[in-house]
C-alpha cells in the first residue's frame, strides 16, 4: 500500500463520528494533562493508558494520536508561560518563549508555537505516511543481526547524545537494560534477577516503571528541593492580537526550516529531540538579522525549535511503526500501548494491522487540525489550569501515580515497585542522570536480546555474524560518525546558545535538562 | 524567580554542601557498582545454555553487569576529578544545594502507608491520606481544604473505577458503606 492509499484508508477509518469523538477527547485530555507543569508527553500517555483499556484497538490508537499531539502542545504552553519545559524538546522554546511572555507577548509566543506545531506536525505526518511503506520495503529484507545493529544505534544515540553527560546517559541506559532482564528468560524460562519473588517472574511492568521514574521521581524531587510552593505564571493579556503581520513574516521560514531539521533526525533510529531543537535554534540565530534579540524573546527562537520538536516527534514514529524500535521515551510508551493489545510493531505491522496503523497516522493529521482549532481560542482555559496551586498539583500527580499502578493488578507489591523506582527517579534527577535512556533501555533491551540470540543461534555461536552483512557494517560505521558528529554539534550548539543566555540568570541553563 | 545554578562555576556553594553533594555522588556511584555486581553474579549463576549458539539466559546479565561495573568506574573517575552531575532544572524553582528531608520523608511515607494499608483500610482512606500528606509536604497550609479535596478526589476515583470502568479497588473497612 502506498502512502496515498494508506492515508485515504486511514481517513476512512478515522473519519467516523465515533472515532472523531475519540480523537477530540484524546486531544482535549492530552492537552489538559500535558499542560500541567512537569508532565511531558510520555507520562501523559502512560497515565492515560488505563483510560483506553476498555476500547477497541483502533479507537484506542485514534485516541492516542490525539493524546500524543495534545500533550506535545500542552508542554510548549507550560514552557512559555511557566518556563517549566517538563521535557527536553521544549527546553529551547522556554528560553525565548518565556522572555516573550515576560514582555507581554505571551499570546504571540503561544500562537507561534501552536501554528508552528500545526505546520510541522502536518508536514511531518504526511512525510511519515510516505516514508513508512518505503521503510517497510527495506525492513523486511533485514535479518536479526541487522535489527540488532539498528538497536545498538538506538541505545547508544539515545544515551550518549541526551542530557549533559554521555557517561551518565549510558549508566541510565544500562540500568534500563538491567530492569529489562528481570523475570523469566524468553528462551529457557530461567529466572533472572527475581530474588525469589514470585511477583517479579513476569518482569517489571513498563507502565509502572514509566510512572515511577517520571511522576513519583518528580514529586519527590520537587518535595525535596523546591524553593517556593507557588508557580510564577506569566499572564496572557486579553484582547491583544496574537500575531502581527511582522510576526508571521518572521516566523514562517523558521517553521519550515525547523520541520526539515526535525523530521529526518527523528526518522533515523537515533534518539532525542534535544539535538534538532538545538540545531534549529542555532540555525535561526545564525540566519537572523536580529541576532541580539535571541535569548531576549526572538520569535524565531520559538518558531524554529517548536517546529523541529513536533516534526521530530512525528519522525520517531517511522522507526517505531516500521522497525519496532522506539527512540524516545514517548515512542517507548506508545510501543507499550501496542504491546498491551498484543501487537508487536515491526515490518509486518502495516500489513497485518493496516487499519490500525493508517488510522493512527490519519488521526495524527486530524488531531493536528483539532488542536489548531481548539487551542488558539482556548488558550485562556489552559492558562487557568496552570493556576492549580502547586501542592495540590503534585499531590494529584502522586494520587494518580498510585492509582495507575495499583489499578493494573490490584497489587500492593506493584506499588512497592513504584516506590523503589520512584526513589531511583528522584536520585537520577538529583544527580543529573537523564531518565529516558533508562526507559528506552528497559523496553528495547529485551527486544534486542531476542535479535542478538536469534542471530547467534542461526550462526551457531559465531560472533562475526553480527558484522557479516553490508548493512551492519554501514550502520556501525555511520554510528561511529554520528556519535562523533553529535558530540561536536552539541558542543558548538552549546557554545552558541549559552553566551546569549549566560549573562542572564533568568534563562534556564540549557545544559541542565533531563529528557522525558 | 531564578533557576538555581548548580554547577560550581556558577555559584560556589559553601564547602559543607559541596562535601554533601560529593558524598551523594560517591553513594550513587557505589550503588551503580553494586547493581552491576549483582547483575553479573546473577548471569554467572545461570545454568549453561543448550541453545544452538551456547548463548543462553546468563549472557545478557553478564554483559550488562560488566557494562555497569565499567560505567561505575568511569563515573567514579569523573567524580574524583570533581565533575558532578547537573541536576534537573526542567522543573524550575528548585535548589539542589539543600535537601528538605522532612517533605521527602513525608512523601515517601505516604506511599508506604498506601502499600501497608490499601488492602485493610481500603483505597479511599490511603489514597486520601497520600493526597493530604503530599499536599502538606509540598507546602499546602490550608489543612481542611486539602482534606476536603483529598476525600472528594478519592471517593470520585473509587466510584468511577469500580462502577463506571469495572476495575475493582480495595474497599477495606468501608466495605458495605459504599
Amino acid at each position: 500500500m502506498s502512502g496515498w492509499e494508506g492515508l485515504l484508508h486511514g481517513l476512512s477509518v478515522a473519519v467516523t463520528p465515533e472515532n472523531l469523538l475519540f480523537a477530540l477527547i484524546g486531544t482535549i485530555v492530552g492537552t489538559l494533562i500535558g499542560v500541567l507543569p512537569g508532565i511531558g508527553p510520555a507520562l501523559t500517555i502512560a497515565l492515560l493508558l488505563p483510560m483506553t483499556y476498555g476500547l477497541e484497538p483502533a479507537a484506542a490508537f485514534i485516541m492516542f494520536a490525539g493524546i500524543y499531539y495534545g500533550a506535545m502542545y500542552g508542554g510548549s504552553t507550560t514552557a512559555i508561560l511557566l518556563k517549566t519545559p517538563g521535557e527536553s524538546g521544549s527546553v529551547i522554546t522556554a528560553i525565548d518563549g518565556n522572555k516573550m511572555a515576560r514582555k507581554g507577548r505571551g499570546a504571540a509566543a503561544l500562537a507561534t508555537a501552536a501554528i508552528g506545531s500545526f505546520i510541522a506536525g502536518t508536514i511531518a505526518t504526511l512525510l511519515l505516511a510516505f516514508f513508512a511503506p518505503w521503510m517497510v520495503e527495506v525492513a523486511i529484507k533485514l535479518g536479526a543481526q541487522d535489527y540488532f545493529a539498528l538497536m545498538v544505534v538506538a541505545f547508544l544515540t539515545v544515551s550518549a547524545l541526551v542530557g549533559s553527560s554521555p557517561v551518565r546517559g549510558l549508566v541510565s541506559m544500562a540500568l534500563g537494560l538491567t530492569v529489562g532482564l528481570v523475570g523469566l528468560d524468553f528462551q529457557s524460562g530461567q529466572q533472572r534477577l527475581t530474588f525469589g519473588q514470585v511477583s517479579l517472574l513476569d518482569g517489571i511492568d513498563t507502565v509502572v516503571l514509566i510512572v515511577a521514574l517520571f511522576a513519583m521521581g518528580e514529586v519527590l524531587y520537587v518535595a525535596a528541593h523546591q524553593t517556593t510552593s507557588r508557580f510564577d505564571i506569566m499572564p496572557v493579556r486579553k484582547g491583544k492580537r496574537w500575531m502581527s503581520r511582522e510576526d508571521w513574516r518572521r516566523a514562517w521560514r523558521p517553521w519550515l526550516r525547523g520541520t526539515s531539521i526535525g523530521f529526518p533526525l527523528g526518522v533515523i533510529p537515533a534518539g532525542g529531540s534535544e539535538i534538532p531543537t538545538f540545531l534549529s535554534y542555532t540555525l535561526e540565530r545564525k540566519l537572523s538579522k536580529r541576532r541580539e534579540e535571541f535569548g531576549h524573546g526572538a520569535i524565531e527562537g520559538v518558531a524554529g525549535p517548536e517546529a523541529a520538536n513536533n516534526a521530530n516527534a512525528a519522525g520517531t514514529l517511522v522507526p517505531l511503526l516500521t522497525l519496532g524500535i522506539p527512540t524516545s521515551a514517548t515512542a517507548a510508551v506508545i510501543l507499550v500501548a501496542f504491546q498491551q493489545y498484543g501487537i508487536q510493531p515491526g515490518p509486518q505491522l502495516l500489513d497485518t494491522q493496516s487499519a490500525l496503523v493508517w488510522g493512527l497516522i490519519a488521526s495524527l493529521l486530524i488531531a493536528n487540525v483539532i488542536l489548531l482549532g481548539l487551542n488558539l481560542p482556548l488558550i485562556g482555559l489552559w492558562v487557568k489550569i496552570l493556576k492549580i496551586p502547586k501542592p495540590y498539583l503534585f499531590a494529584g500527580i502522586m494520587v494518580f501515580a498510585l492509582l495507575g499502578t495499583y489499578a493494573v493488578n490490584g497489587s500492593a507489591f506493584d506499588v512497592g515497585v513504584l516506590l523503589f523506582f520512584g526513589v531511583a527517579g528522584y536520585l537520577m534527577r538529583r544527580f543529573g542522570f537523564p531518565v529516558s535512556p533508562m526507559i528506552v533501555g528497559a523496553i528495547l533491551g529485551p527486544l534486542a536480546e531476542v535479535q542478538l540470540r536469534r542471530a547467534l543461534d542461526i550462526a551457531g555461536g559465531d560472533v562475526t555474524t553480527l558484522v557479516s552483512t553490508p548493512f551492519t557494517i554501514v550502520v556501525y560505521l555511520t554510528l561511529a560518525a554520528v556519535l562523533l558528529g553529535g558530540f561536536l554539534m552539541r558542543r558548538s550548539a552549546r557554545n552558541d546558545t549559552l553566551p546569549a543566555a549566560a549573562h542572564d540568570d533568568e534563562v534556564p541553563d540549557v545544559r541542565e535538562s533531563s529528557h522525558r | 524567580m531564578s533557576t538555581s545554578p548548580t554547577t560550581p562555576e556558577h555559584a560556589p556553594a559553601p564547602p559543607r554542601d559541596q562535601r554533601g553533594v560529593s558524598l551523594g555522588e560517591w553513594g550513587v556511584t557505589a550503588g551503580i557498582l553494586a547493581i552491576g555486581i549483582v547483575t553479573l553474579l546473577d548471569g554467572l549463576g545461570q545454568a549453561t545454555s543448550t541453545s544452538a549458539s551456547g548463548v543462553g539466559a546468563g549472557f545478557m546479565p553478564k554483559v550488562v553487569g560488566v557494562l555497569l561495573i565499567a560505567l561505575s568506574v568511569a563515573l567514579g573517575i569523573q567524580v574524583a576529578r570533581g565533575k558532578r552531575g547537573e541536576a534537573d532544572a526542567a522543573e524550575g524553582d528548585v535548589d539542589v544545594r539543600s535537601t528538605k528531608w522532612v517533605p521527602l520523608a513525608v512523601c515517601t511515607g505516604s506511599v508506604l502507608i498506601f502499600i501497608a494499608g490499601v488492602d485493610t483500610l481500603g483505597y479511599i482512606i490511603v489514597s486520601a491520606l497520600a493526597f493530604w500528606l503530599t499536599a502538606w509536604a509540598l507546602g499546602a497550609r490550608s489543612h481542611l481544604k486539602s482534606a476536603v479535596i483529598a476525600i472528594v478526589l478519592s471517593v470520585v476515583v473509587y466510584l468511577v473505577f469500580t462502577h463506571a470502568l469495572g476495575i475493582s479497588l480495595a474497599a477495606g473497612v468501608l466495605e458495605g458503606v459504599l
